[in-house]
């Protein structure tokens, strides 16, 4: 790989990351799709970044998988989860021999509803894996450790909540309007 | 974050600079910079030195300053038309702190920017926030319309 070549790749990872909060966030189901076409994710829950309190799912694998996995687990609100994604502190290694890179970031969440004001819901990091292949970059794994936990009654459904061992909370969000899983057949 | 090559740099250091001066309360830089641009916000379009200059003249001071901070996401750019048009995408975080307000969000938005190279320089040619804006108590940062 050459100078221009790595250049081009941290461009494609920035992209890739990017592309993912901005389609999650805007509830754009077909774009988040192809960010995962070739992906993974896998998530755990930690307190304080330390001590694991939900070992990591079994990982959820391609388009329609990964995107059966969001609207299960979230709530969507006039088909957005009226979230923002603040993906920061973004570093990035590019593997010249084996063309793989990895790139490692923090995210905080940050929701507003009506009677719940702006405030950041989850914060953790994400560990991420891509591979060079037909001519472009693809995120092939990501890894999200979730930790520094606020209350995320609005973004994650009741039976995700008990898994992740996160407190009860009296009141329940309301369960929302869902946008259409796009058709990848 | 990650200007990877100098065209990169040169729009990534407008952003920057835009929200430094609005939190600087320089309002001539940012006035300046939004001198040639449309800008869509939720509460209507502004063109041009006038809009700029009174999409401005909206916000509260506080000692000359509005009392923010604009922390900006993870940067994503790509360029169009032969490399003279630059296609920008931004989180922005806007915290504040006054006398009556404790240190809060008040906005998270997105900032989806065009930005136009004229010469040897560039310039912001379109801005729209209006994507999924989420608001918090505003009452303190924007005077009522």
């Amino acid at each position: 790989m050459n100078r221009e070549e790595v250049a081009e790749a941290r461009r494609q990872v920035r992209g890739i990351i990017s592309a993912y909060f901005n389609a999650l966030d805007t509830g754009d189901m077909r774009a988040l799709g192809e960010v995962f076409r070739y992906g993974r994710t896998r998530a755990q829950s930690s307190r304080s970044g330390a001590q694991v309190i939900a070992e990591p799912d079994e990982p959820y694998e391609g388009s329609e998988r990964i995107i059966q996995q969001f609207v299960t687990h979230n709530y969507f609100y006039d088909g957005t989860p009226s979230t923002k994604h603040f993906t920061t502190n973004l570093t990035m290694e590019i593997h010249h021999e084996t063309n793989r890179a990895t790139s490692r970031s923090r995210f905080t969440v940050v929701q507003a509803r009506p009677g719940f004001p702006l405030q950041p819901i989850v914060t953790g990091r994400y560990v991420d894996s891509f591979e060079w292949r037909a001519g472009r970059w693809w995120l092939v794994d990501r890894f999200e450790d979730c930790f520094l936990w606020g209350d995320v009654r609005h973004h994650l459904v009741d039976e995700l909540r008990r898994r992740l061992q996160l407190p009860e909370f009296e009141r329940r969000a309301p369960r929302a309007e869902i946008p259409d899983v796009p058709d990848h057949s | 974050m990650y200007p990877t090559t100098p065209e990169e740099r040169q729009v990534y250091e407008q952003l920057v600079r835009y929200f430094r001066a609005i939190d600087e309360g320089d309002f001539a830089d940012a006035a300046h910079l939004m001198a040639r641009a449309t800008v869509r916000t939720s509460e209507g379009t502004w063109q041009g030195p006038s809009g700029g200059a009174e999409l401005l003249t909206r916000l509260r001071l506080y000692d000359g300053r509005p009392a923010t901070k604009h922390l900006m996401s993870t940067w994503d750019i790509h360029f169009e038309a032969a490399g003279i048009v630059a296609k920008s995408l931004v989180y922005v975080l806007v915290l504040q702190a006054t006398e009556e307000l404790p240190l809060s969000l008040i906005r998270a938005t997105r900032y989806a920017d065009t930005f136009v190279k004229d010469e040897n320089t560039w310039y912001l040619s379109e801005r729209d926030t209006t994507v999924g804006e989420l608001t918090g108590d505003l009452r303190h940062h924007v005077s009522p319309v």
